[in-house]
Parts: structure tokens; sequence; C-alpha cells
């Protein structure tokens, strides 16, 4: 599991990520988050990262209704969201780049 | 800025839907909106996240799950970053709502006292129409509002806190009357000892200045950002 720190500078950019193939709501995104290997994160968890997301606006929310009550929000990429998201992309390939070359020095010395 | 009745169609909206919250769950539910209450985040903010806080919970048990896996157990963590995540509010609606609240309690303490100052004029057979203000009146007034103000937060701030040991408990039950006790205590003693007047009118003069008081917290409450 990856520990909670680790993840918690990332998780925006693969909320972003997710969001992005397609619109979505809440328990979707973990869901599929969960079926990448991610863990199990609890969808209450996200929804502070989706207000913030949606606050700086690069996602924006539907209403729609829903069988079990009040309408859920289904959320899709603006296009600050799409910009944040190149950089987010350009920022891992970087971070993940010298992390492995380090971790690779380190097997191999 | 949203007006009144949208806030008033989202909690119709939710109380209807937070019955249907099952029993288990409805305790951690509870708490994490009434601490939201005490928060920056203004009425119309705070309804739209019950709302959304009771879809993820309703659609979380249809799963078949607890409130404690749909939100991986840390509510109060949760909540906070909630709160985090909208503007702060700037002093001018802080200061606006809270002369908006006070002024709506002056309306009501102008008119409850000028109303039991006719009752006891009149057993007492003097004028019915004198208003005596006295000192104890303002204090009554203050330490009532001070009192409801601190309890109402005391409550919203600690609905998260981890729940107290059984041993503890005892010891906060007691804590809590005694708090009350004295605050009440305080309230009989002031109006009971504090007798010194202040002014005396026409009890009409008094009718007129809640008026004025209550049609500037309007004006306000107008202005105010919900």
């Amino acid at each position: 599991m990856i520990p909670s720190q680790m993840l918690k500078g990332i998780l925006g950019g693969c909320i972003l990520t997710v969001i992005s193939r397609e619109e979505t709501y809440g328990y979707e995104i973990s869901q599929k988050l969960r079926q990448m290997g991610f863990g199990n994160i609890a969808e209450g968890t996200i929804y502070p990262l989706l207000l913030r997301l949606t606050k700086n606006g690069c996602i924006c929310a539907t209403l729609k209704a829903s069988d079990t009550g009040p309408a859920r929000k289904y959320y899709s990429l603006t296009n600050t969201g799409k910009e944040e998201l190149a950089q987010f992309q350009k920022d891992w390939l970087e971070l993940s780049t010298a992390v492995n070359h380090l971790i690779g020095e380190n097997s191999h010395g | 800025m949203a007006d009144k009745k949208k806030i008033h169609a989202l909690q119709k909206q939710s109380e209807e839907a937070e019955k249907k919250i099952c029993k288990a769950d409805n305790e951690a539910y509870t708490d994490m909106i009434v601490y939201l209450r005490a928060s920056n985040l203004t009425m119309y903010q705070q309804e739209q996240v019950r709302r959304d806080l009771l879809e993820i919970t309703l659609s979380g048990e249809q799963r078949g799950e607890s409130i404690e896996e749909i939100f991986g157990g840390d509510y109060q963590g949760v909540c906070d970053e909630i709160i985090a995540n909208f503007p702060p509010v700037t002093l001018r609606d802080k200061v606006i709502n809270t002369a908006s609240i006070c002024l709506m309690g002056v309306t009501i303490t102008l008119l409850a006292t000028a109303g039991t100052q006719v009752v006891t004029n009149l057993i007492q057979h003097k004028n019915p129409l004198l208003y005596q203000f006295e000192v104890s009146s303002i204090l009554l007034f203050a330490v009532t509002v001070g009192a409801a103000y601190g309890i109402v937060m005391y409550i919203c701030k600690t609905a998260l806190k981890t729940k107290a040991k059984p041993q503890h408990k005892v010891r906060l039950f007691f804590l809590r009357w005694l708090v009350l006790f004295l605050i009440f205590s305080g309230i009989l003693l002031l109006s009971v000892y504090v007798k010194a007047t202040l002014f005396a009118c026409n009890i009409f003069i008094i009718i007129a200045a809640a008026a004025i008081c209550y049609l500037v917290h309007r004006v306000l409450d107008n202005r105010t950002e919900y």
C-alpha cells in the first residue's frame, strides 16, 4: 500500500487524469484508482480534493439526479484542468526519472 | 450571493434525505455536520457540503459500506480539509453578520422586557405604559447571548473529538453541569440584585426602538453573505 503522505502530493494529479478520460463522480474515481493499484482510497477522503480542484478551476461539477436521494456531482475537466494535468504529467516524468535513476544506481552500486 | 430561498430549498431536501441514513451511521454523520456549523463557511456553502456528504453517505450505505469505510474513519480530518478549501470570511462580512445577529437579539430583548413590564405594571397597579430599563436587563442580555454562543460553539467544536473514557465521562458530566449552574446562577443573581434603573420612558418609545433595530437587522441581513 502506498503511504498516505507520499500519495498526498500526487493524488490531485491522479484524479485529474481519471477525470480527463470521462465525466465521472467520487466513488467511480476511487474505484478506478483502486484498480490501478493505489489501494483503498475512501470516497469521503477524495471529496475535499475534488472541492480544491473545483475551487482552483481545474474541474467543474454538474449535478445529476441519483436514485439514492440527493443529486450526485459529476466532474469534468476544464481548460485550466487540462493545462494543470499536462504540467503534472511533465513534473511526474521528471520526478520518476530522477527517483528511478537514484534507485537504479543504488541497486547496481 | 445565495438567497435564503436557495438555502431553505437545500435544507428541506437534505432533511428529507437524512431520514434514509441508517441508525449506526447517523451519529458520525450528524457530528460532521455539527462540526461544519462552527466553521467560517457561509450558510449556503454549509448546505452545499451537507448535500454532498449526504449523497456520499447514502450511496455508500447502498453499496453496503459503513460510514467509517466511506470516510476512512478520520471524520475531523476530512471536515478540516473541506473547510480549508473555502475562502475565509472577510472581516466586513463577520462584522455585518455579528451586528445583524446582535440587533435581532436586542429587538427580542426589548419586546420581551416591554411585555413583562406591562404585566408587572398592571399587577403592581402602576402606569402600564411606563417602561423602566434596568441595568440588569443589559447584563442579562450580555450573559444570555454570551452563554448561548459559548455553549453552541463548544458543542460544535467538540462534536468530532474522540469520545471520553467512562471514568472521564462522569467528571465531564459534572463539569458541564457546574458551568451551566454558574451561568444560570449568575443570570438569576443579576435579575434579583441589580435593580438600578438606567432610564424610564413610555413603552411605545421602546417598541419604536425595537422596530428600528429590526429594520436595521433586516438591512444588514440582506447584505450578509449567505
